[in-house]
C-alpha cells in the first residue's frame, strides 16, 4: 500500500510538471525551455506569500494565495514569452529553443539575485500525515496528488467542453483549417501559453512545501519531462499522462529496491529504446 | 568554394598563431584564459561540424565528458597509456559513443532531436556521477597527468602550445571534410533530407557521420581539459559551457569558421569584462542570444546568422 501511494505522489508530480509543456508544445510544436524557471519562479513566489501572509491569514490560506499568486505571474511571464519571443520567431522552432533556454539563464540570475543562491524551505500549509490503508503519507504530498489531479481534470474539461478550449484543440490538430475557419490563432497561442506556464507555476506552488526550493531546481525537474513527453509523444497530453505513470512506478519501484543510482540510466535508456523503436513516442502520431 | 576553404583554413592558422603569440606577451592569467579558449575553440568547430548535418545536439558537452574521463582512466595505472594517446583514445570513444547514440537519436529531427541529445547527455553526466567505481562519483579523478611529450609538462605556455597544435590539425581535418564531396553532400542532407534523399544519397550514415566526426572533436577537447585541469569530474560538465557552445555558434553564425569562433570570442571578452561580477554572466550571455536572434529575424537578411537558425 505504501509502494501505491509513493507511487502516486511521484506520478502526480511528473505530471504537473510535464502537462503544461505537452500542452504547449501540442499546440503550437515549440518547446519552451524556461519551462523549469517558470516552475522555480511559482515555487519561489509561493514561498514569499507564505513568509510575508502566514503570520496574518494562517498557513493554508497564504499557501493558497501563494499558489495563486504563483500562477498569475507565471502565466504573465508566458504571455511576455509569446510576445516577446514566439511571435516574432515563428515556425523556427530552434530559434525558439535557444531563446527560451536564454531566458532561463536570465531568469536564474534575477531569482539568485533577488533570494540568493542558497536552498529555502516553505513551511508546510498542512501538517501532519494522511493514512490509507496502514500506509502513511505527509498532508503536503496528498496536496500534491489532489493538485495534478485537479489540474488535469481541469484541463481535460476546459479542453474538452468549452469554447475556448475547442479552439485550442482544433489549432493543435491543423492551425492553417482552424485559421481558415476563422480562429485567431495567435490568441490560442498566447492563451495556451499562459495556461501552460500558469500550470508550471502552480506546481511550483505545490511542490515547494515538499521539497527544499533552490534557483537551480528547474533543471533537473525539465529534464525527467522531456524523457516524460519524449516518450508518451510530444505534443499529445494524454501520451504524457501515460508516461508519468510509467515513470512514476518504475521509478518508486527502483529506488523501493535499492536501484535509485540508475534511475537516470535507465530512464535515458528507455527513452533511447522507445526512440529506435518508435521515433515519434509512443502514443504520437507520426508528422 | 575553393575561396572558403582558403578562408576556413586561414582563420585556423590566425586563431592558432593568435593563441602561441598571445601566449608569449600575455600574463599568467591571460596565458590561462588563452588555454581554455583555445580548448573551447575545438569544442565550437566541431559542433559547427555537427550542425551542418541539420541537428543542433545537446550532449556535445557530455560528450566532452568521455574524452575527459577517458584520460583521467587510461594514462593512470594499470592502464598507464602515454596521455596523448590517451587523449586521441578519448575522441576515439567519443565517437564511438555518438555511433552508438546515433542509431536512436538521428531517427528523430528538430524538437525531438534537441530533446533526446539533451536527455541522453543529461543520462550520461548522470552515469558519471552514478558508477562510482570507475569514475569516482561526484568527487570526480584528481590528479591527470600534463603529457609527458612536453619539455616540461608543468609550463603552462608549453600547455598552450600543444592546444594551438591540436586546434590547428583538428581545424584543418574539418575544414577539408567541408569541402569535400561527403561534407558536401553532409550539407545537403542538412538543408533538405527529403531532396537530398530522392537523390539517392543515404540521408542517416551521412547525418551519423557529421554526429560522429563532430563528437571526435568534444572527446579531444574533454581530454585537453581534464589533463590541463588535472582533475575530471561531474561539475566539469555543466550546462553554461553547453550554452556558451551554442551561444558562439548562434551569434557567430555557422556558415563558415570565423563565425563560432568570433562568437567565443565575443562571449569572452564579456565573461572577462564581468570577471568581478561573474553571478551576471549567464544573464548578460542570455540577453544577448535573445537579442541577436531576435535582431536578426527582424534584420532580414543583413547577419549570416539568419540561414542558420532557420532550422
Amino acid at each position: 500500500m505504501q509502494i501505491v501511494l509513493n507511487c502516486l505522489s511521484l506520478t502526480s508530480f511528473y505530471l504537473c510538471f510535464a502537462l503544461g509543456l505537452a500542452l504547449v508544445f501540442g499546440v503550437m510544436r515549440i518547446i519552451n525551455f524556461a519551462h523549469g524557471e517558470f516552475f522555480m519562479i511559482g515555487a519561489y513566489v509561493t514561498y514569499f506569500c507564505v513568509a510575508t501572509l502566514a503570520p496574518q491569514i494562517g498557513g493554508p490560506s497564504a499557501w493558497l494565495v501563494g499558489a495563486i499568486v504563483a500562477a498569475a505571474v507565471t502565466g504573465l511571464l508566458g504571455a511576455v514569452l509569446y510576445r516577446a519571443v514566439v511571435v516574432p520567431l515563428a515556425d523556427k522552432p530552434l530559434a525558439i529553443f535557444i531563446s527560451t533556454l536564454a531566458l532561463s539563464y536570465v531568469l536564474q540570475t534575477i531569482v539568485v539575485q533577488i533570494f540568493g543562491p542558497v536552498g529555502l524551505s516553505i513551511s508546510p500549509p498542512l501538517r501532519g500525515v494522511v493514512s490509507v490503508g496502514g500506509a502513511i503519507l505527509p498532508a503536503s504530498r496528498v496536496m500534491v496528488i489532489v493538485a495534478a489531479a485537479a489540474l488535469s481534470t481541469g484541463l481535460w474539461i476546459y479542453l474538452m467542453r468549452t469554447e475556448p478550449g475547442r479552439r485550442i484543440r482544433a489549432v493543435a490538430q491543423n492551425p492553417r483549417g482552424a485559421l481558415l475557419q476563422g480562429i485567431k490563432t495567435r490568441n490560442v497561442g498566447n492563451l495556451t501559453l499562459i495556461i501552460g506556464s500558469g500550470i508550471a507555476g502552480i506546481c511550483g506552488a505545490s511542490m515547494g512545501p515538499i521539497s527544499q526550493i533552490s534557483p537551480y531546481m528547474g533543471g533537473p525537474a525539465l529534464w525527467k519531462a522531456f524523457i516524460i513527453i519524449i516518450v508518451g509523444g510530444i505534443g499529445n497530453v494524454w501520451g504524457a499522462v501515460a508516461a508519468a505513470a510509467i515513470f512514476g512506478v518504475l521509478d518508486t519501484l527502483m529506488s523501493q529496491f535499492g536501484g535509485g543510482r540508475f534511475l537516470a540510466l535507465t530512464s535515458a535508456a528507455i527513452m533511447l529504446f522507445v526512440l529506435s523503436v518508435k521515433p515519434s513516442g509512443l502514443f504520437g502520431e507520426k508528422e | 568554394m575553393m575561396g572558403a576553404l582558403h578562408r576556413d583554413i586561414a582563420t585556423i592558422i590566425i586563431v592558432g598563431l593568435a593563441l602561441v603569440v598571445g601566449g608569449l606577451v600575455g600574463t599568467p592569467y591571460i596565458l590561462g584564459v588563452l588555454i581554455i579558449f583555445g580548448m573551447v575553440s575545438i569544442l565550437v568547430l566541431s559542433y559547427r561540424t555537427i550542425t551542418t548535418m541539420g541537428g543542433w545536439s545537446f550532449a556535445h558537452v557530455a560528450i566532452m565528458g568521455i574524452g575527459g574521463y577517458s584520460v583521467a582512466i587510461f594514462s593512470k595505472a594499470p592502464f598507464e597509456v602515454p596521455v596523448l594517446v590517451a587523449v586521441a583514445l578519448g575522441g576515439v570513444f567519443a565517437a564511438l559513443f555518438a555511433a552508438i547514440l546515433s542509431w536512436p537519436v538521428l531517427r528523430t529531427r528538430q524538437y525531438y532531436f534537441f530533446l533526446s541529445t539533451f536527455a541522453a547527455g543529461e543520462a550520461l553526466r548522470q552515469c558519471f556521477i552514478q558508477i562510482k567505481e570507475i569514475t569516482g562519483g561526484t568527487a570526480g579523478i584528481a590528479f591527470i597527468a600534463r603529457p609527458g611529450i612536453l619539455p616540461d609538462p608543468s609550463s603552462a605556455f608549453q600547455f598552450l602550445w600543444l592546444v594551438a597544435v591540436i586546434l590547428v590539425l583538428l581545424g584543418l581535418f574539418y575544414a577539408a571534410l567541408d569541402a569535400s564531396d561527403t561534407g558536401k553532400k553532409i550539407k545537403a542532407v542538412g538543408e533538405d533530407e527529403a531532396l537530398s534523399s530522392s537523390l539517392g544519397i543515404d540521408a542517416w550514415a551521412l547525418r551519423a557521420l557529421g554526429f560522429i566526426l563532430g563528437s571526435f572533436g568534444a572527446g579531444i577537447a574533454g581530454g585537453l581539459f581534464a589533463s590541463y585541469n588535472g582533475i575530471m569530474s561531474p561539475s566539469d560538465i555543466n550546462a553554461m559551457l553547453m550554452f556558451k557552445i551554442v551561444a558562439a555558434c548562434v551569434i557567430g553564425g555557422t556558415a563558415r569558421f570565423s563565425g563560432p569562433l568570433l562568437g567565443l570570442l565575443f562571449l569572452t571578452l564579456i565573461e572577462e569584462i564581468f570577471r568581478f561580477v561573474p553571478e551576471f554572466v549567464p544573464m548578460i550571455w542570455g540577453a544577448l542570444v535573445i537579442a541577436a536572434i531576435i535582431l536578426s529575424q527582424r534584420a532580414g537578411g543583413g547577419l549570416k546568422l539568419r540561414k542558420v537558425i532557420n532550422a
